[in-house]
């Protein structure tokens, strides 16, 4: 190994089940026996890092897709807070409200990442959530792995926010759905980045929809500010990969995995040549400081 | 890489060519500079045969950006083929940049 080998940062954007699009881009790394140095996500894309980042194969990680998927998991509503919402008799909505029952996520985060911590996993995995008192973004890269990841998701009001060690947490979507920066901090070379666009939709016919437009514009708006801050104070490439998508695809839409995987395989096989590229020529640069240190 | 250099109206104008990254953005970062410091206050770039560019050389277009912006100058993107704004729009770059369909419709903000 060179000692000027890059160091290799993976940044998966929130984007539910449109996450597990990343998939052939971690099984391409693995071909090309790329290591990862540090694996950030975002909500859906917080799941799939911390699913590569404990230890799974890409393609276990295929396999387990449809386990994520399940319909089951988002049945349960929670009324008292249905009704809350409109201030019906009997109705409750608070900080700790939202629309589902988390518990069933939290009992299959639990299931397939049974009680390990994130420090345990073998590669550093970094969760972006956001602080749900204060509206700061934060990081999380210790502690219980389940809860870190269903905090990663739980997007405020549809799920409740989570307490860990008495701070309450949702969606790292509302601050940074990109993590991009994080990479930046943690000092990585060559960033890879998977941005899932999920398009407006241009006549949305119920409450939701629009909700998710107005989601999606400030999400997108947010992303390309601090993007190109990242950009700016990164000093390799960062490549940045947009997973395109036609339509909004629903948590449970099991029959839509093949597709998904197959418009994330489109993705990455027009980047290929990017991210080797980028690797090599950070292999071939200078070593800048270890001149400068000669030099004084 | 190759960058043609013309000059119209006193605007000087880079044609870039080719594939922009890490490699031979140090070429590109060059060549702004000189021709910064010959006195450019707005630069007009023809992206029209640019294959490729990486956050590398997008970083070099920023920190030129900030150059001529110390004397309110500006510089525009001209002519850029679909693949090459998708990479600025990702970048958060289209915001950043003022950008014309072609290099005539360029000048014309500096007349």
């Amino acid at each position: 190994m060179s000692k000027n080998n890059p160091k290799i940062g993976v940044v998966l954007a929130s984007g539910n089940i449109k996450a597990f699009s990343a998939v052939p881009l971690f099984e391409f790394l693995e071909t090309e026996k790329i290591g990862i140095d540090l694996l950030v996500g975002c909500s859906g894309g917080g799941i799939v890092a911390a699913a590569i980042g404990s230890g799974m194969s890409p393609a276990q990680v295929r396999d387990k897709t449809d386990q994520f998927l399940d319909k089951r998991l988002f049945a349960k509503r929670d009324l008292r807070s249905l009704m809350g919402m409109y201030n019906l008799p009997f109705g409750r909505f608070n900080k700790k409200s939202g629309f589902l029952k988390p518990e069933r996520i939290l009992d299959l985060y639990h299931q397939i990442f049974g009680n390990k911590n994130l420090e345990d996993f073998p590669i550093k995995t970094l969760l972006q959530v956001t602080e749900y008192d204060t509206g700061w973004g934060k990081i999380l890269e210790s502690g219980p792995a389940a809860e870190a990841i269903y905090a990663s998701g739980a997007i405020f009001p549809i799920l409740p926010p989570i307490e860990i060690n008495g701070t309450s947490y949702i969606d790292g979507f509302f601050t940074s759905s990109l993590p991009v920066m994080e990479a930046v901090k943690r000092q990585m070379d060559v960033i890879i980045a998977l941005i899932f666009e999920d398009p407006i939709h241009p006549v949305p016919r119920s409450f939701l929809s629009c909700f998710n437009n107005i989601y999606k514009m400030q999400s997108a708006a947010l992303t390309r500010y601090q993007t190109a801050m990242a950009i700016d104070l990164h000093d390799h490439e960062i490549i940045l990969i947009k997973v395109p998508f036609t339509r909004t695809i629903k948590m449970w839409e099991t029959e839509a995995v093949p597709r998904i995987m197959e418009v994330g395989e489109e993705a990455v096989q027009n980047k290929k040549t990017e991210i080797l590229s980028a690797i090599e020529t950070f292999t071939k640069r200078q070593p800048v400081y270890a001149n400068t240190t000669s030099s004084l | 890489m190759k960058i043609e250099q013309r000059q119209v109206n006193d605007i000087p104008i880079l044609a870039l060519h080719g594939r922009f990254d890490a490699m031979t953005s140090e070429h590109l970062e060059e060549r702004l500079k000189s021709v910064i410091d010959g006195g450019a206050r707005n630069i007009c770039l023809d992206l029209n045969a640019v294959e490729f560019i990486s956050s590398s050389a997008l970083r070099v277009l920023l920190t030129s950006l900030k150059e001529v912006k110390k004397n309110e100058g500006i510089i525009v993107l001209a002519a850029m083929p679909s693949h090459v704004r998708e990479v600025f729009d990702l970048a958060g770059f289209l915001e950043l940049f003022a950008v014309q369909e072609t290099c005539e419709e360029a000048l014309k903000i500096f007349e």
